[in-house]
Protein backbone atom coordinates (compact mmCIF):
# COMPACT_ATOMS: atom_id res chain seq x y z
CA UNK A 1 0.00 0.00 0.00
CA UNK A 2 1.60 3.41 -0.87
CA UNK A 3 0.33 6.85 -1.63
CA UNK A 4 2.83 9.34 -2.76
CA UNK A 5 2.75 12.89 -2.47
CA UNK A 6 4.22 15.34 -3.78
CA UNK A 7 5.32 18.48 -1.28
CA UNK A 8 5.58 21.36 -3.53
CA UNK A 9 7.19 24.25 -1.35
CA UNK A 10 7.28 22.89 1.87
CA UNK A 11 9.63 20.08 0.21
CA UNK A 12 12.02 22.41 1.83
CA UNK A 13 11.50 21.96 4.98
CA UNK A 14 12.80 17.95 5.30
CA UNK A 15 15.66 17.98 7.52
CA UNK A 16 18.13 15.05 6.43
CA UNK A 17 20.84 13.49 7.15
CA UNK A 18 24.24 14.66 5.49
CA UNK A 19 27.62 15.02 4.26
CA UNK A 20 29.10 12.65 7.21
CA UNK A 21 29.65 10.08 4.71
CA UNK A 22 27.96 10.93 1.28
CA UNK A 23 25.58 13.31 0.01
CA UNK A 24 21.95 13.01 -0.04
CA UNK A 25 21.36 13.97 -3.69
CA UNK A 26 20.82 10.65 -4.76
CA UNK A 27 17.42 10.84 -2.54
CA UNK A 28 14.17 13.05 -4.15
CA UNK A 29 13.68 15.82 -1.58
CA UNK A 30 10.79 17.32 -3.63
CA UNK A 31 8.86 13.90 -3.05
CA UNK A 32 7.90 12.31 0.12
CA UNK A 33 6.35 8.67 0.18
CA UNK A 34 4.86 6.93 2.79
CA UNK A 35 4.77 3.59 3.30
CA UNK A 36 2.50 0.88 5.54
CA UNK A 37 4.42 -2.26 5.92
CA UNK A 38 6.03 -4.52 8.09
CA UNK A 39 9.73 -4.67 9.74
CA UNK A 40 12.02 -7.08 8.63
CA UNK A 41 15.15 -5.48 10.60
CA UNK A 42 16.35 -2.59 11.91
CA UNK A 43 19.69 -2.81 10.95
CA UNK A 44 21.76 -0.83 14.12
CA UNK A 45 25.36 -0.30 12.01
CA UNK A 46 27.80 2.17 11.13
CA UNK A 47 28.13 4.58 9.12
CA UNK A 48 23.91 4.44 8.88
CA UNK A 49 20.88 2.53 10.42
CA UNK A 50 19.05 0.91 7.88
CA UNK A 51 15.32 -0.36 8.19
CA UNK A 52 14.09 -2.95 6.37
CA UNK A 53 10.40 -2.70 5.45
CA UNK A 54 8.34 -5.33 3.74
CA UNK A 55 5.76 -3.49 1.87
CA UNK A 56 2.58 -5.28 0.13
CA UNK A 57 2.33 -3.74 -3.20
CA UNK A 58 -0.17 -5.27 -6.03
CA UNK A 59 -0.10 -8.41 -4.48
CA UNK A 60 3.21 -8.96 -3.78
CA UNK A 61 5.86 -7.92 -1.48
CA UNK A 62 8.21 -5.15 -1.91
CA UNK A 63 11.73 -4.88 0.43
CA UNK A 64 12.19 -1.35 0.84
CA UNK A 65 15.59 -0.10 2.06
CA UNK A 66 15.69 3.12 4.47
CA UNK A 67 18.51 4.85 5.18
CA UNK A 68 19.00 6.87 8.56
CA UNK A 69 21.95 8.49 10.41
CA UNK A 70 24.69 6.48 12.38
CA UNK A 71 23.32 4.66 15.35
CA UNK A 72 25.38 7.48 17.92
CA UNK A 73 23.19 10.19 15.93
CA UNK A 74 19.48 8.09 15.83
CA UNK A 75 19.78 7.46 19.60
CA UNK A 76 20.16 11.09 20.16
CA UNK A 77 17.39 11.36 18.43
CA UNK A 78 15.51 8.94 20.92
CA UNK A 79 16.29 5.34 18.79
CA UNK A 80 17.56 2.33 20.32
CA UNK A 81 18.60 -0.83 18.91
CA UNK A 82 15.55 -2.44 20.17
CA UNK A 83 12.85 0.55 18.69
CA UNK A 84 12.03 -2.21 16.21
CA UNK A 85 11.64 -5.85 16.25
CA UNK A 86 10.79 -8.25 13.13
CA UNK A 87 7.51 -8.02 12.59
CA UNK A 88 6.43 -4.64 14.05
CA UNK A 89 4.32 -2.73 11.69
CA UNK A 90 5.40 0.60 10.66
CA UNK A 91 4.76 3.43 8.37
CA UNK A 92 7.48 5.41 7.39
CA UNK A 93 7.80 8.94 5.15
CA UNK A 94 10.75 9.09 2.95
CA UNK A 95 12.37 11.10 0.46
CA UNK A 96 12.91 8.18 -2.24
CA UNK A 97 15.61 6.84 -3.83
CA UNK A 98 15.60 9.11 -7.40
CA UNK A 99 16.63 5.91 -9.11
CA UNK A 100 13.57 4.38 -8.69
CA UNK A 101 14.66 1.98 -6.86
CA UNK A 102 13.33 0.50 -3.23
CA UNK A 103 14.75 2.27 -0.82
CA UNK A 104 14.80 5.90 0.83
CA UNK A 105 16.00 7.98 3.44
CA UNK A 106 13.68 8.23 6.75
CA UNK A 107 12.00 11.28 7.75
CA UNK A 108 9.92 9.72 10.28
CA UNK A 109 8.47 5.89 11.60
CA UNK A 110 5.32 5.58 13.50
CA UNK A 111 5.06 2.31 14.98
CA UNK A 112 1.67 0.49 16.13
CA UNK A 113 1.65 2.28 19.04
CA UNK A 114 1.35 5.49 17.47
CA UNK A 115 5.13 6.44 19.16
CA UNK A 116 6.93 8.59 16.12
CA UNK A 117 10.76 8.41 15.83
CA UNK A 118 12.38 10.59 13.32
CA UNK A 119 15.70 12.02 12.00
CA UNK A 120 15.93 14.99 14.25
CA UNK A 121 15.53 16.21 17.80
CA UNK A 122 11.58 17.22 17.15
CA UNK A 123 11.26 13.90 14.99
CA UNK A 124 7.55 15.84 12.96
CA UNK A 125 9.05 19.57 12.75
CA UNK A 126 8.99 20.87 9.84
CA UNK A 127 7.73 17.18 8.40
CA UNK A 128 4.43 16.20 7.00
CA UNK A 129 2.59 13.85 9.33
CA UNK A 130 2.42 9.69 7.79
CA UNK B 1 73.55 47.31 52.02
CA UNK B 2 70.64 48.95 50.36
CA UNK B 3 72.45 47.66 47.45
CA UNK B 4 72.40 44.24 48.76
CA UNK B 5 69.12 44.08 49.40
CA UNK B 6 67.69 45.87 46.25
CA UNK B 7 69.52 42.59 44.48
CA UNK B 8 67.63 40.28 46.67
CA UNK B 9 64.41 41.87 45.91
CA UNK B 10 65.42 41.86 42.23
CA UNK B 11 65.87 37.78 42.39
CA UNK B 12 62.90 37.60 44.28
CA UNK B 13 60.86 39.24 42.16
CA UNK B 14 61.93 37.57 39.47
CA UNK B 15 61.84 34.12 40.91
CA UNK B 16 57.88 35.11 41.70
CA UNK B 17 57.47 36.05 38.15
CA UNK B 18 58.96 32.40 36.82
CA UNK B 19 56.76 30.88 39.11
CA UNK B 20 53.77 32.84 38.38
CA UNK B 21 54.55 32.16 34.90
CA UNK B 22 55.18 28.67 34.90
CA UNK B 23 51.56 28.37 37.27
CA UNK B 24 49.67 29.87 34.08
CA UNK B 25 51.27 27.32 32.40
CA UNK B 26 50.11 24.55 33.94
CA UNK B 27 46.61 26.12 34.70
CA UNK B 28 43.50 25.02 32.62
CA UNK B 29 40.04 25.02 32.85
CA UNK B 30 38.00 22.14 34.00
CA UNK B 31 34.90 23.16 32.50
CA UNK B 32 36.19 22.60 28.89
CA UNK B 33 36.33 18.82 29.35
CA UNK B 34 33.21 16.97 28.30
CA UNK B 35 31.50 16.38 24.81
CA UNK B 36 30.87 19.18 22.41
CA UNK B 37 29.23 19.96 18.97
CA UNK B 38 29.52 22.44 16.80
CA UNK B 39 26.41 24.89 16.55
CA UNK B 40 25.99 24.00 13.29
CA UNK B 41 25.33 20.44 13.99
CA UNK B 42 23.00 21.60 16.32
CA UNK B 43 21.23 23.88 13.99
CA UNK B 44 20.95 20.94 11.48
CA UNK B 45 19.57 18.76 14.47
CA UNK B 46 17.40 21.17 15.34
CA UNK B 47 15.91 21.53 11.56
CA UNK B 48 17.16 25.40 11.81
CA UNK B 49 19.12 24.84 8.29
CA UNK B 50 16.29 23.09 6.46
CA UNK B 51 14.18 26.25 7.29
CA UNK B 52 16.90 28.54 6.21
CA UNK B 53 17.27 26.66 3.14
CA UNK B 54 13.38 27.33 2.89
CA UNK B 55 13.86 30.75 2.45
CA UNK B 56 16.78 30.74 0.51
CA UNK B 57 16.71 32.55 -3.07
CA UNK B 58 16.29 29.43 -5.25
CA UNK B 59 19.62 27.33 -5.55
CA UNK B 60 21.57 27.38 -8.62
CA UNK B 61 21.15 24.70 -11.18
CA UNK B 62 23.28 21.64 -9.83
CA UNK B 63 21.22 21.12 -6.95
CA UNK B 64 18.42 19.33 -8.97
CA UNK B 65 21.14 17.62 -11.58
CA UNK B 66 22.83 15.73 -8.97
CA UNK B 67 25.02 18.44 -6.91
CA UNK B 68 24.24 19.24 -3.19
CA UNK B 69 20.92 19.12 -2.61
CA UNK B 70 19.25 22.63 -1.78
CA UNK B 71 19.68 21.60 2.30
CA UNK B 72 23.18 21.21 1.99
CA UNK B 73 24.30 23.96 0.10
CA UNK B 74 22.44 26.33 2.79
CA UNK B 75 24.51 23.94 5.04
CA UNK B 76 27.47 24.73 2.98
CA UNK B 77 27.42 28.64 4.48
CA UNK B 78 27.57 27.47 7.48
CA UNK B 79 31.01 25.87 7.57
CA UNK B 80 33.60 28.78 7.90
CA UNK B 81 36.51 25.97 6.98
CA UNK B 82 34.72 25.75 3.64
CA UNK B 83 34.89 28.97 2.78
CA UNK B 84 37.17 30.52 0.35
CA UNK B 85 40.68 31.50 2.37
CA UNK B 86 42.54 35.08 1.77
CA UNK B 87 44.65 33.34 -1.23
CA UNK B 88 47.88 35.03 -2.60
CA UNK B 89 46.93 35.97 -6.26
CA UNK B 90 49.09 32.76 -8.04
CA UNK B 91 46.50 30.38 -5.80
CA UNK B 92 43.13 31.98 -6.47
CA UNK B 93 44.29 31.80 -9.74
CA UNK B 94 44.73 27.95 -8.86
CA UNK B 95 41.30 27.73 -7.42
CA UNK B 96 39.39 29.22 -10.06
CA UNK B 97 40.49 27.11 -12.52
CA UNK B 98 40.53 24.16 -9.99
CA UNK B 99 36.75 24.98 -9.75
CA UNK B 100 36.16 25.22 -13.35
CA UNK B 101 36.90 21.16 -13.26
CA UNK B 102 34.52 20.37 -11.23
CA UNK B 103 31.36 18.54 -12.69
CA UNK B 104 28.74 19.46 -10.33
CA UNK B 105 26.11 17.09 -12.22
CA UNK B 106 28.21 13.96 -11.25
CA UNK B 107 26.28 12.56 -8.09
CA UNK B 108 29.27 10.48 -7.21
CA UNK B 109 31.78 13.13 -6.46
CA UNK B 110 30.09 13.98 -3.72
CA UNK B 111 30.17 10.39 -2.29
CA UNK B 112 32.05 7.84 -0.33
CA UNK B 113 33.54 10.65 2.00
CA UNK B 114 34.83 7.95 4.04
CA UNK B 115 38.63 8.81 4.81
CA UNK B 116 39.32 10.22 8.41
CA UNK B 117 38.82 14.27 8.38
CA UNK B 118 41.99 15.16 9.75
CA UNK B 119 42.56 18.97 11.23
CA UNK B 120 41.32 21.48 10.95
CA UNK B 121 38.09 20.02 9.01
CA UNK B 122 37.60 17.64 12.30
CA UNK B 123 37.15 20.80 14.45
CA UNK B 124 34.01 21.46 12.44
CA UNK B 125 32.22 18.62 11.97
CA UNK B 126 28.67 19.28 11.54
CA UNK B 127 26.51 15.62 11.58
CA UNK B 128 24.40 14.93 14.79
CA UNK B 129 27.35 12.33 15.03
CA UNK B 130 30.41 14.68 14.75
CA UNK B 131 30.53 15.46 18.41
CA UNK B 132 34.21 15.66 19.92
CA UNK B 133 35.56 15.00 23.91
CA UNK B 134 38.31 17.18 25.42
CA UNK B 135 40.15 15.27 27.98
CA UNK B 136 42.44 17.55 30.07
CA UNK B 137 45.55 15.78 31.60
CA UNK B 138 49.10 17.67 33.18
CA UNK B 139 50.85 16.90 30.13
CA UNK B 140 48.35 17.35 27.31
CA UNK B 141 45.18 17.91 25.85
CA UNK B 142 43.07 15.43 24.07
CA UNK B 143 40.36 15.62 21.82
CA UNK B 144 38.90 12.13 20.89
CA UNK B 145 36.49 12.06 18.08
CA UNK B 146 33.96 9.43 17.53
CA UNK B 147 35.41 8.17 13.99
CA UNK B 148 38.56 7.10 16.18
CA UNK B 149 40.95 10.70 15.19
CA UNK B 150 42.71 11.66 18.12
CA UNK B 151 44.49 15.48 18.59
CA UNK B 152 47.49 15.22 21.25
CA UNK B 153 47.72 18.42 22.34
CA UNK B 154 50.96 18.53 24.37
CA UNK B 155 51.12 20.68 27.05
CA UNK B 156 54.55 19.35 29.31
CA UNK B 157 56.63 21.94 27.80
CA UNK B 158 58.20 20.05 24.60
CA UNK B 159 59.20 21.71 21.74
CA UNK B 160 57.61 20.57 17.92
CA UNK B 161 60.42 17.92 16.70
CA UNK B 162 63.24 18.65 14.85
CA UNK B 163 62.52 19.30 11.30
CA UNK B 164 64.18 15.95 10.52
CA UNK B 165 62.25 14.45 12.67
CA UNK B 166 58.99 15.70 11.53
CA UNK B 167 56.71 14.97 8.64
CA UNK B 168 53.42 16.02 7.59
CA UNK B 169 50.32 14.05 8.58
CA UNK B 170 46.50 14.26 8.74
CA UNK B 171 46.32 15.93 12.28
CA UNK B 172 49.97 17.81 12.45
CA UNK B 173 52.06 18.34 15.47
CA UNK B 174 50.44 20.22 18.04
CA UNK B 175 51.99 21.54 21.09
CA UNK B 176 49.85 24.21 23.65
CA UNK B 177 49.94 25.94 26.55
CA UNK B 178 47.42 27.59 29.38
CA UNK B 179 47.08 30.85 29.49
CA UNK B 180 44.75 30.75 32.29
CA UNK B 181 41.72 29.50 31.61
CA UNK B 182 42.33 29.76 27.65
CA UNK B 183 44.29 26.39 25.95
CA UNK B 184 46.49 28.33 23.47
CA UNK B 185 47.71 25.46 20.66
CA UNK B 186 49.85 25.50 17.73
CA UNK B 187 49.85 23.02 14.99
CA UNK B 188 52.33 22.34 12.06
CA UNK B 189 52.87 19.63 9.75
CA UNK B 190 49.51 19.20 8.60
CA UNK B 191 49.48 17.30 5.15
CA UNK B 192 49.64 19.65 2.16
CA UNK B 193 45.62 19.54 0.31
CA UNK B 194 41.90 20.75 0.84
CA UNK B 195 40.22 21.26 4.40
CA UNK B 196 38.37 18.06 3.03
CA UNK B 197 38.09 16.37 0.09
CA UNK B 198 35.08 17.47 -1.32
CA UNK B 199 34.51 19.03 -4.89
CA UNK B 200 33.65 22.07 -3.41
CA UNK B 201 34.70 25.34 -5.28
CA UNK B 202 35.60 27.09 -2.67
CA UNK B 203 37.35 24.70 -0.11
CA UNK B 204 40.66 25.77 0.67
CA UNK B 205 43.83 24.07 0.03
CA UNK B 206 46.92 24.34 2.10
CA UNK B 207 50.38 23.82 1.87
CA UNK B 208 51.95 21.59 4.06
CA UNK B 209 54.23 24.56 5.44
CA UNK B 210 50.05 26.17 7.09
CA UNK B 211 50.89 27.27 10.63
CA UNK B 212 47.59 26.93 13.18
CA UNK B 213 47.10 28.90 16.17
CA UNK B 214 43.93 28.16 18.21
CA UNK B 215 42.91 29.81 21.48
CA UNK B 216 40.46 27.86 22.79
CA UNK B 217 38.01 28.93 26.27
CA UNK B 218 34.92 28.82 27.51
CA UNK B 219 32.19 31.43 26.63
CA UNK B 220 30.02 29.92 29.48
CA UNK B 221 29.32 27.12 30.99
CA UNK B 222 27.20 25.83 28.03
CA UNK B 223 29.75 27.38 24.85
CA UNK B 224 33.12 26.95 23.64
CA UNK B 225 35.05 28.68 21.12
CA UNK B 226 37.65 28.12 19.00
CA UNK B 227 39.70 31.16 17.13
CA UNK B 228 41.70 29.25 15.13
CA UNK B 229 44.20 31.43 12.45
CA UNK B 230 45.79 29.84 9.72
CA UNK B 231 48.56 31.10 8.39
CA UNK B 232 49.62 29.54 4.53
CA UNK B 233 52.35 32.04 3.56
CA UNK B 234 53.25 29.83 0.42
CA UNK B 235 49.16 30.19 -0.42
CA UNK B 236 47.78 33.33 1.41
CA UNK B 237 47.69 36.68 1.42
CA UNK B 238 47.07 36.94 4.78
CA UNK B 239 46.47 35.07 8.18
CA UNK B 240 42.79 33.28 8.02
CA UNK B 241 41.12 33.94 10.95
CA UNK B 242 38.33 31.47 11.60
CA UNK B 243 36.04 31.12 14.85
CA UNK B 244 34.04 28.08 15.59
CA UNK B 245 31.51 27.67 18.71
CA UNK B 246 30.40 24.46 20.16
CA UNK B 247 27.52 23.52 22.23
CA UNK B 248 28.05 21.12 25.38
CA UNK B 249 26.23 17.87 24.18
CA UNK B 250 23.98 16.78 27.32
CA UNK B 251 22.02 13.98 25.67
CA UNK B 252 24.48 11.57 25.79
CA UNK B 253 27.24 11.10 28.16
CA UNK B 254 30.15 9.16 26.28
CA UNK B 255 31.43 9.02 23.20
CA UNK B 256 30.37 6.17 21.32
CA UNK B 257 32.07 4.63 18.35
CA UNK B 258 31.33 5.05 14.62
CA UNK B 259 33.05 3.18 11.64
CA UNK B 260 32.74 3.86 8.19
CA UNK B 261 32.58 0.57 6.43
CA UNK B 262 30.54 -1.92 9.09
CA UNK B 263 27.66 -1.57 6.83
CA UNK B 264 28.49 0.21 4.00
CA UNK B 265 25.48 0.51 1.82
CA UNK B 266 26.01 3.21 -0.72
CA UNK B 267 27.00 1.91 -3.77
CA UNK B 268 27.42 3.74 -7.02
CA UNK B 269 25.84 1.82 -9.87
CA UNK B 270 25.91 2.53 -13.16
CA UNK B 271 27.36 5.68 -12.05
CA UNK B 272 24.63 6.68 -10.28
CA UNK B 273 25.10 6.63 -6.01
CA UNK B 274 22.16 4.27 -4.41
CA UNK B 275 21.44 2.14 -1.95
CA UNK B 276 22.63 -1.76 -2.04
CA UNK B 277 19.73 -4.28 -1.82
CA UNK B 278 21.40 -6.33 0.23
CA UNK B 279 21.01 -6.07 4.15
CA UNK B 280 23.67 -6.16 6.96
CA UNK B 281 25.90 -9.23 6.75
CA UNK B 282 25.58 -11.12 10.14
Amino acid sequence: MTSRCFVIGAMLLLARPCLAHHSFSMFDEKQTLTLHGTVKELQWTNPHCYLQVLVPSQGATAEWSVEMHSPLAMYRFGWKPGSFKPGDKVTIVINPLKDGTHGGRLLTAVDASGRTLGTLRQPTAGRPQS
Amino acid sequence: MIRRVEQVLAVLAIGIGLSVAHAQSRHSSPGVTGLWETETSVALSNGEIDQAAATAPAAPARASDGGPSPVELELFKHIKLWQAPPYNAEWQHKSQEASKRIAPADPTQLSRHCTPQGFPAVMESFSPDGMFQVVITRAETLFLFPDGEVRQIYTDGRKHPERDDLWPTLTGDSIGHWVGATLVIDTIARSAGPITPLPIPSMANLSDQAHFTERVRLIDASTLQDDMTIDDPQRFSHPWQVSVRYKRVTDVDRLIPTNCSENDRDAIVNGKATITAEPAAK
